[in-house]
């Protein structure tokens, strides 16, 4: 079944997203948009927990994060039981996350990368699949850290 | 020749590196910097004068006739508009997507035509970019490694000096300016 995105982003990757939306228009995508809305100024954490909630409740099956660096929205993400989210600004990354980490968020820098290299970093990220092997016990390890584990 | 010192810089860019050069170009005249522009002047000028490869000539011309010490330039990728650029006598062009690339870019190999591509670097990186490159020159920060400015700035006199017929009737053997030993220094701890 094809996955359905969950976006979001605080004012600092606000124009980013518009991007990737038009993007994911164009080739087929889907998704839904939890905000912002605007440019107006918003706290990141917030718009992480909207999407991070909908891929832990089965409403989406991977998001994709926009903020000033990717960072912080990557740090409130990882905070999340089940997630696992990766900041990249190369596609060489994307690809070994998805592959190996089985990375379902990925985090990105509307003041760090440009529009064409991030729409890149995206297409990398709804493509490429989980290698599982070796890996999947790796993702093991990382699940048995979780807080419901510890 | 307007330099550095007197915050003068020369710029381009084509339709696809215009929004990138824009935000760099505001950035700089905030912070007191003289800009001449040679690119377009708005995202659909057709002016075919204005061409990626065109403007990097133009650019590359100015650095040569000594009109301008250093230059920005922007494409889409960047890549086009320097190789242009390079093309031109006294030119060392490169094009970065990050700050410690374009740092090294001036004091390691003093590039005067630096070049950015708007669809790989954001607005505000280009800012951090362009504050890194023209805030710095050749060995600027290297002092501590013996011989770094020497080093590097062989290899560019004996780029200025270079001559391909010379070259390839020496047999494709460059004739030497000087000679220093080829190892990294380890930075010394503080």
């Amino acid at each position: 079944m094809e996955k359905i995105y969950a976006l979001a982003s605080d004012h600092g990757g606000y124009e980013l997203k518009e991007e990737i939306k038009r993007h994911f228009d164009e080739i087929g995508i889907k998704y839904i948009d939890f905000g912002t809305n605007s440019t107006a100024s918003v706290d990141y954490p917030e718009y992480a927990a909207k999407v991070c909630r909908a891929i832990i409740g089965g409403e989406c099956g991977a998001g994709i994060l926009c903020c000033g660096t990717g960072i912080g929205m990557s740090i409130a993400a990882n905070k999340f039981d089940g997630i696992r989210a990766a900041v990249a600004s190369d596609t060489f990354s994307v690809r070994y996350t998805r592959m190996h980490n089985d990375a379902n968020v990925l985090c990105l820098g509307g003041r760090v990368v440009g529009v064409g290299l991030a729409l890149e970093l995206c297409d990398v990220f709804v493509s490429t699949e989980f290698e599982g092997g070796r890996h999947a016990k790796r993702v093991g390890m990382i699940t048995e850290l979780e807080s419901t584990h510890r | 020749m307007k330099t550095i010192k007197d915050k003068q810089i020369l710029v381009g860019a084509d339709f696809a590196g215009f929004p990138l050069k824009e935000a760099v170009v505001a950035h700089l005249k905030r912070r007191g910097w003289t800009v001449t522009d040679v690119g377009v002047k708005s995202p659909d000028d057709d002016d075919t004068d204005l061409m990626f490869h065109r403007i990097g000539l133009r650019v590359g011309s100015m650095i040569s006739e000594g009109e301008f010490e250093r230059a920005l330039i922007f494409c889409g990728t960047g890549m086009g508009i320097h190789i242009a650029a390079s093309k031109c006598p006294h030119v060392h062009a490169g094009v970065v997507e990050s700050v410690p690339a374009a740092l090294r870019a001036i004091t390691g190999n003093g590039v005067n035509v630096l070049a950015m591509g708007a669809f790989y670097v954001a607005p505000q990186m280009g800012c951090d970019i362009a504050d890194a490159y023209l805030g710095a020159e050749l060995g600027s920060g290297y002092e501590w490694w013996h011989n770094f400015y020497e080093f590097h700035k062989l290899a560019i006199d004996e780029l200025e000096a270079f001559d391909y017929e010379e070259y390839k009737k020496n047999g494709f053997k460059l004739k030497h300016l000087g000679d220093y030993p080829l190892t990294l220094e380890e930075k010394p701890e503080d």
